[in-house]
């Protein structure tokens, strides 16, 4: 049985089944359609109309009293679809003809449930606006960081915004006209999503979605609902949250490290208002032996440490934005990658190591046989190139300091001075060289390579305040030690030009300690204040005390010939 | 290659010249007759074509036509020819032999 629905065609009426009057009142929409800019459009159509009021009756014959779905199929086909009835048979109608030519109705905003995320705000906003919803939720998760505003925003927009639900809702928030065809089409675009659910006539199956939403549904099914969309919005919101966190965690270990590597030797500075540029190369080189292990060694590197965080900011796109930013192939040539880069990280290390399998010490010494009751006097021999500070900078942790001439880095440092107890009436300087490498004999030219002057004279030594790499040598772990033996009782006096030596000096006995500059004297225990007349104490063997003779220093050098291994 | 296309245009071109000489034939035509002549020649394959022909017609003023109303059926409008009309028909019917003309010489070459 079937509803049946009264019209009038021309002026003639008809009894006509429900689903035959949809189709024909389409039918004849899609005419007007057509014709809409034509000239004399009324005319056509009521002259077409005519005629098919015409076709109906003679169907209406022999006991018939309705006009069935099958009879308007035929009076279509004898008619001939809007698109045959040009005489241009090129001319297609297109779908979408309608939005070509007509001027985009107002639109009204709703929230798009069909293309949400969360609740179809930005969805909604999307489609009013005619821009990509992913700006939307952009400027909502970040506005989510200046003090949560985005999220009240979109919790605002949700209660006051409705959500489009009937099929015209959707049109109007589109900006489509609605009319039947557009309902049509939309509804048809919707089937295609919903494919095998609806069997019925395309009529009856309209009606059931039309009462389907709009219809009642009880109130545990809306509770259902409101649950499960608070519950997606918490994780889709905590998966968004964590892609940003990964991309700002990334970026910032990159920055941290492009900064921690220039910091790591004060690469450039200010010094005495110059600026002072060296490069990663010059430092490379002062560990690699060569060029090419430096390069080696830099890619590395970043090849250890890079990988992992640019994974990481991928891995922080790819949970923002989904399977848009998909690179293929991305984890496997990362993971190899990151593997080539570890294995060259082990040769290099394995290459540069070697270079410290083998040490040698360089030891020289030189003395003097004090008279009685003289000074021993030390001092500086200056050395031009290191008047001043301009252009000095710590290297490997204020290990060592460096300077660029143009020879190239040259790296220099206070040798290590100890003060001890001579067991000879002989005052001593002993100096040792340190040095590694990878063979013994390497090691010793390194050790012998390290400049350091000292001289001495009848009552006094004339030392250099550091000593110094020669230009562009690599460090592996270079010391000079200075071992001052002093006889018990002997009076000694440091040049005020020692300051440096002492106050830059690496052993902590003697820096800052006020060596410079004054006189001392040698007892057992170590270096005491020395004053003219004063009590020698501490001492088993008391000294004459007496006035001391001052003598001149002689400025002449006479360097003793070197005693070594 | 599509045919049934080009030629299907090539009918429509000359619809409005069969449309012409068909109504000019008769005193009065109404628009059921004027199909039914046009399906026989296969000229028209879909009703709705003739419509806004004739609508089109009637507004450039080639064809006039009168209001009949029908004991059974809705009221029908018979079409008739103008002077205009007559002029134009005779003026498509002569470019219509040239065409003829031309286009058998080209397709149809005759050996003399």
């Amino acid at each position: 049985m079937k509803k049946t629905v009264s019209i009038n065609i021309s002026g003639i009426i008809f009894h006509i089944d429900d689903d035959a009057f949809e189709r024909l009142s389409r039918y004849l929409n899609s005419i007007k359609r057509h014709f809409a800019k034509m000239e004399g459009k009324e005319e056509i159509i009521t002259d077409i109309e005519s005629r098919i009021a015409e076709v109906l009756q003679e169907k209406l014959q022999d006991n018939k009293q309705v006009i069935s779905i099958e009879d308007i199929q035929e009076v279509i086909s004898i008619m001939g679809e809007p698109s045959e009835m040009d005489e241009d048979s090129d001319y297609e109608e297109p779908r979408r003809e309608y939005s070509a030519y007509s001027p985009r109705r107002p639109k009204r905003l709703y929230r798009d449930p069909d293309g949400r995320m969360i609740a179809g705000v930005s969805s909604g906003l999307a489609a009013y606006f005619n821009i990509d919803p992913v700006w939307f939720r952009i400027i909502f998760i970040v506005s989510l960081f200046i003090s949560g505003a985005g999220l009240i925003a979109y919790i605002v927009l949700w209660i006051v915004i409705p959500q489009a639900v009937t099929t015209a809702e959707k049109l109007e928030m589109r900006g489509e006209p609605v009319n039947i065809s557009n309902i049509e089409r939309s509804v048809r675009d919707e089937f295609d999503n919903m494919k095998g659910k609806f069997n019925e006539f395309a009529g009856e199956a309209k009606e059931t979605f039309k009462k389907k939403s709009e219809g009642s549904r009880t109130f545990f099914d809306k509770l259902i609902d409101f649950i499960g969309t608070v519950l997606r919005i918490i994780l889709k919101v905590i998966i968004i949250v964590l892609g940003i966190i990964l991309i700002l965690t990334g970026l910032g270990f990159i920055t941290f490290s492009i900064a921690g590597i220039s910091g790591f030797s004060s690469f450039s500075f200010f010094d005495n208002g110059e600026l002072i540029n060296f490069s990663l190369a010059q430092f490379m080189d002062m560990i690699f032996i060569t060029p090419f292990m430096s390069f080696m060694a830099i890619i590395s590197v970043i090849l250890v440490f890079g990988i992992p965080l640019i994974m990481l900011i991928y891995l922080g796109f790819r949970l923002l934005l989904g399977k848009r930013v998909r690179i293929p192939y991305m984890s496997v040539t990362a993971l190899s990658l990151w593997f080539g880069g570890l294995i060259l990280a082990m040769i290099v290390a394995a290459n540069t190591g070697l270079d410290f399998r083998h040490s040698a010490r360089i030891n020289k010494s030189y003395e003097i046989q004090m008279p009685e009751k003289q000074t021993l006097y030390f001092d500086i021999k200056p050395d031009k190139r290191f008047d001043g500070y301009s252009g000095t900078f710590d290297v490997f942790d204020g290990e060592y300091n460096a300077r660029i001439d143009e020879d190239g880095v040259v790296i220099f440092e206070v040798p290590d001075v100890e003060f001890r107890l001579s067991n000879t009436n002989v005052a001593t300087v002993g100096m040792s060289a340190y040095a590694k490498g990878s063979s013994r004999k390497k090691a010793e030219k390194r050790a012998k390579d390290l400049e350091y002057h000292i001289s001495s004279s009848d009552t006094s030594f004339s030392l250099s305040t550091y000593y110094i790499f020669p230009p562009n040598a690599v460090i592996r772990a270079q010391e000079v030690l200075l071992e001052i033996e002093i006889p018990e009782g002997q009076i000694v006096h440091f040049d005020q030009n020692m300051e440096d030596f002492f106050d830059e000096n690496p052993s902590w006995r003697v820096r800052n300690k006020g060596y410079e500059g004054k006189t001392w004297i040698m007892t057992r225990n170590g270096l005491k204040p020395y004053v003219e007349g004063m009590e020698i104490e501490e001492s088993e063997e008391p000294e004459d005390e007496g006035s001391i003779i001052e003598i001149p220093r002689h400025l002449s050098m006479i360097p003793i010939p070197l005693i070594g291994l | 290659m599509n045919t049934e296309k080009t030629i299907s245009q090539m009918r429509k071109g000359v619809l409005e010249l069969c449309i012409l000489s068909i109504i000019s034939q008769s005193e009065d035509a109404y628009a059921s007759d004027i199909l039914g002549k046009l399906k026989e020649s296969k000229l028209i394959v879909v009703e709705g074509t003739l419509y806004p022909l004739l609508t089109r017609l009637k507004n450039d003023g080639m064809l006039s036509y009168r209001w009949e109303e029908s004991k059974s059926g809705p009221p029908r409008k018979y079409y008739k020819i103008t002077e205009i009309g007559e002029k134009v028909l005779k003026e498509l019917a002569v470019g219509w032999n040239d065409l003829i003309d031309s286009v058998n010489k080209i397709v149809n070459p005759k050996s003399k």
